[in-house]
């Protein structure tokens, strides 16, 4: 197959071509309340062809191999369509060919658990999540596991077989009380096989009691505070806050952001040091290759404050003259690689949490994250639990906690980074554009921020 | 050709193994064209087919799907193999109806036929305009086309086919003044080709942009806000949880026993519409085989219906409304709206923003699916929105989060909805004028 896919991309007349062929188990398991949704085992077969003609792209993706030179041929005659309709476009950075085959991890089996045992293991949650009792009135539990084996070549002389396994599950409790309903939440992912879902009973607990809580708490009053983010939020927030802005593909084509985006800009203040990497082992954002087959590495973006590094992908490389960085992903063979995150951190200070408190005369401090989003230097991310502070101390509890912040005004009011660190996943993943959900692991201590905006009707 | 998905041939390998089972197959050819940074950028072809087989045995469902060729055995296996684990089944599969419409009512020529040079030229036109009304602008457009065709047959002696179209357009553009960036866009979905719409489109997204050059403040505060049809579609994500037949099943639904209540303004009019001309999810049946049917939601106020596929409508003793569907080929059905289409109101959008004294216009709220929905709470970043003064945009309003209970607001808090209606995705809506939301800015 292998010496297939290398004649395939040899000798095309393209300026660069890269196919890729692959083959995904994916099983499905989802509870809602005490009824079993979904349990399946299904196969996504199928592959894509992207060539480069004169700066134009051209890609198709495809479920079946039969004539695959039809499909080379349509995919160099779309990029010469684009080709004849622009003046310049793109030319990748140089890199050197690898051939390599990545089995999975040494100990990492994709058939340890059978499908009734992934489905027991979950099912023990459920049950422990509707046995929690009133007012906890529901659950829901959604689980994935994605065994993927993908084979891919370029024009350039790479051809890596890599193989991968990603498993992930989100747990809610849903409580309801007089009309009103709240939820806990708790996300978990990683690469390293099936223990990531093991020894939860503790995170299950933990979201009957938040969704049972936050039933009595006030709505947050809106307004403008000092918050303090455990570390599952502060991850979220810097791969909403800076992550997404780094992806290279905003800033290559773009001059003005380019000139914001300087590299040496000081961003933060220099107890702030963020990085993305794909060689963290275990996490949901480890890959060795990239999916342009470009080795990933630890990129910082942010050291001591100042803006170091961006995540590119050959292209976005390629135009801005700077190091690739291994960050071109594609969600699977239906899309294109574009620049995207892998586990995104923000590194461990010298801060403990009572020390963040000191001088806190008016604030939030926010734990756990439903998510977040980003559209240029704006983006907003929803706390899963909150509480007030109030003169140095923790104080009531407040639902409904989502905060919003501007990359260039938030990032500089960070000024203490704890010093504990965790870093987890999700069954969520990153979205952008279409390619949804992908993958990403976010990590950080607790982080302090001033003047955060805090939404809410409370008064 | 060799190797062709045979969905009755899976039907006829299940069936010699369980009591019932349903198989759907679905294939289609999905065209791209994208422009970025002022110039085309790609183009892209996606062909895509792909079975899902869905099975009771010994009273318990199982399911599977494959894009594999020739994984037609290993497909009965898993399927089979996960009902032996699989959840109670308490549903049948529907059996042959008459159709409200021709299967191919949604299956339109001049989008199937539409060539990618008059796509290009499209996404040409905007970024021309563009740049004559701001060269320092970036602007990028998406037009994309896609041709499909899906068939269920299940063990009830149903086998339905249809072939559909879609298309879209977007428009954006970006502008970025020392460290301001202002973003705007439009997109329209549809299943014909919107022609007379797409210049409309365009000139929309210009004057977007014309109307955020300039930023002013506004304080913390409560004001009236008027939503367009994109912020609309936010405030409507609770009503899309808590009607939804698997949150009332569930009993985590606000409003499980309360049909036939007047819960809102008089004025506010809900329905699902899948049979509508042009709609952007149109069909001619669900992703379950049930005939389409529109499912007023909403009427006058009063809470009118659940959207439910066959597993929710069992569940509560009643019978699907035809919305069973199925996000992706490997989800299992469960219910999803879809052409959304709320009833407009008297006024012109013009007017309701003339009777405002002090208040904020919304275009474009960010992250607001990320709030409580079961409890109505909606809270997203203002991403694009406008000061109104003396009944007149003023200038843009940044960095602020607009908060509000949808349920109150389309209740109490209705001042008015204008008699345009503008699509979001899926979903046709006015402008939504509401009193008293809560504005949280910079101090």
């Amino acid at each position: 197959m292998k010496a297939m896919l290398r004649a395939l991309v040899r000798n095309k007349p393209a300026d660069y071509l890269e196919v890729r062929l692959e083959e995904t188990h994916l099983t499905h398991i989802q509870f809602m309340g005490p009824a079993l949704q979904n349990l399946a085992e299904s196969v996504a077969f199928g592959g894509n062809v992207r060539a480069l003609v004169k700066g134009g792209w051209g890609f198709v993706s495809f479920n079946r191999l039969e004539d695959l030179d039809r499909q080379v041929d349509l995919a160099i005659a779309q990029a010469r369509q684009v080709a004849a309709a622009i003046e310049s476009g793109a030319t990748l950075a140089p890199v050197d060919p690898i051939e390599d085959t990545v089995p999975l991890p040494p100990g990492v089996d994709p058939g340890a658990l059978s499908l009734q045992a992934k489905k027991d293991l979950l099912e023990s949650y459920n049950a422990a999540i509707l046995a929690f009792g009133p007012p906890v009135v529901s659950s829901q539990i959604r689980y994935r596991d994605i065994h993927s084996r993908i084979l891919y070549a370029n024009s350039d002389g790479t051809c890596l077989e890599q193989e991968r396994l990603d498993v992930a599950a989100n747990l809610v409790a849903v409580a309801r009380r007089n009309g009103l309903t709240q939820i806990g939440f708790f996300g978990m992912g990683g690469k390293a096989g099936y223990g990531v879902l093991q020894d939860r009973a503790d995170e299950v607990t933990q979201i009957c009691e938040t969704a049972r809580d936050s039933l009595a708490a006030p709505v947050v009053r809106g307004g403008e505070y000092t918050v303090i983010l455990d570390p599952r939020l502060a991850g979220v927030f810097a791969h909403e806050a800076f992550g997404h802005l780094s992806e290279a593909d905003n800033v290559y084509e773009n001059p003005r952001l380019g000139e914001i985006m300087t590299l040496g800009r000081r961003f933060g203040e220099p107890l702030l040091n963020i990085y993305d990497s794909g060689r963290e082992e275990g996490l949901q954002g480890y890959l060795k290759y990239d999916d342009e087959g470009v080795p990933t590495r630890k990129t910082y973006l942010i050291r001591d404050g100042l803006l170091v590094g961006r995540l590119h992908s050959r292209e976005t490389a390629g135009r801005m003259g700077e190091p690739v960085t291994g960050s071109a992903r594609a969600l699977d063979y239906r899309f294109p690689p574009i620049p995207r995150m892998r586990t995104t951190a923000i590194e461990a200070g010298d801060a403990s949490f009572d020390e963040m408190l000191e001088g806190v005369e008016l604030g939030v401090y926010a734990k756990g994250a439903y998510g977040g989003q980003t559209a240029g230097e704006m983006f907003t991310f929803t706390a899963t639990e909150g509480f007030m502070i109030r003169g140095g101390r923790l104080a009531e509890r407040v639902r409904d906690v989502t905060l919003t912040g501007n990359v260039f005004a938030t990032l500089k009011n960070i000024d203490r980074t704890g010093r504990d660190y965790t870093v987890e996943g999700s069954a969520g993943g990153c979205g952008k554009g279409e390619q949804n959900p992908l993958p990403c692991s976010s990590g950080s201590p607790h982080i302090r921020i001033q003047k955060v905006i805090v939404g809410g009707k409370g008064s | 050709m060799t190797g062709d998905f045979r969905p009755e041939r899976v039907l006829e390998k299940a069936l010699a193994r369980c009591q019932a089972a349903e198989v759907f197959h679905r294939r289609s050819v999905r065209t791209p064209v994208e422009f970025e940074n002022n110039r085309l950028k790609q183009v892209r072809t996606a062909y895509s087919d792909g079975l899902a087989l869905r099975v009771i045995a010994a009273g318990r469902v199982g399911f599977s799907t494959t894009t594999k060729p020739g994984d037609e055995e290993g497909l009965v296996d898993r399927a089979l193999s996960a009902a032996a684990g699989g959840g109670e089944a308490r549903f049948s599969f529907p059996g042959p109806s008459r159709l409200a419409v021709d299967a191919d009512r949604f299956h339109h020529a001049e989008v199937a036929e539409l060539g990618l040079a008059a796509m290009i030229e499209t996404g040409r036109d905007f970024l021309q305009r563009t740049v004559a009304v701001e060269p320092a602008a970036l602007a990028g457009a998406r037009l994309e086309k896609e041709v499909r065709e899906v068939r269920i047959v299940n063990s009830s002696g149903l086998d339905l086919t249809y072939r559909r179209t879609g298309f879209m357009a977007g428009f954006g553009i970006e502008l970025i003044e020392g460290e301001n960036l202002l973003n705007v866009w439009e997109f329209r979905a549809s299943s014909d080709y919107p022609a007379a719409e797409i210049a409309e489109l365009q000139e929309n997204a210009l004057e977007q942009f014309r109307l955020g050059r300039k930023n002013v403040a506004l304080t913390t505060g409560r004001y009236p806000v008027i939503l367009a049809p994109h912020a609309g579609r936010d405030l409507l994500g609770p009503f899309r949880d808590c009607l939804n037949g698997q949150a009332v099943e569930r009993g985590i639904s606000p409003w499980g026993n309360r049909l036939g209540e007047t819960l809102f303004d008089p004025a506010v009019h809900l329905e699902d519409n899948p049979l509508l001309a042009g709609g952007p999810l149109s069909a001619p049946f669900d992703d379950e085989g049930w005939p389409a049917q529109p499912s007023p939601l909403v009427r006058a106020g009063m809470l009118e219906g659940f959207y439910l596929d066959l597993k929710s409508a069992a569940g509560l003793g009643r019978t699907s409304t035809g919305n069973g569907t199925r996000p992706g080929l490997e989800s299992i059905p469960s219910p999803s709206l879809s052409n959304v289409l709320m009833a407009p109101g008297q006024d012109s959008y013009l007017d309701l923003i003339g009777g405002i004294k002090l208040g904020l216009f919304v275009v474009h709220l960010m992250g607001a699916w990320a709030g409580n929905l079961l409890a109505g709470e909606v809270n997203g970043n203002v991403v694009l929105g406008y000061r109104i003064e003396d009944g007149a945009i003023v200038g843009r309003v940044k960095d602020c989060m607009l908060s509000v209970n949808a349920f109150d607001a389309l209740n109490r808090g209705l001042r008015g909805l204008s008699r345009e209606t503008g699509w979001s995705m899926n979903y046709r809506l006015p402008y939504i004028a509401l009193d008293d939301v809560a504005i949280s800015t910079k101090a």
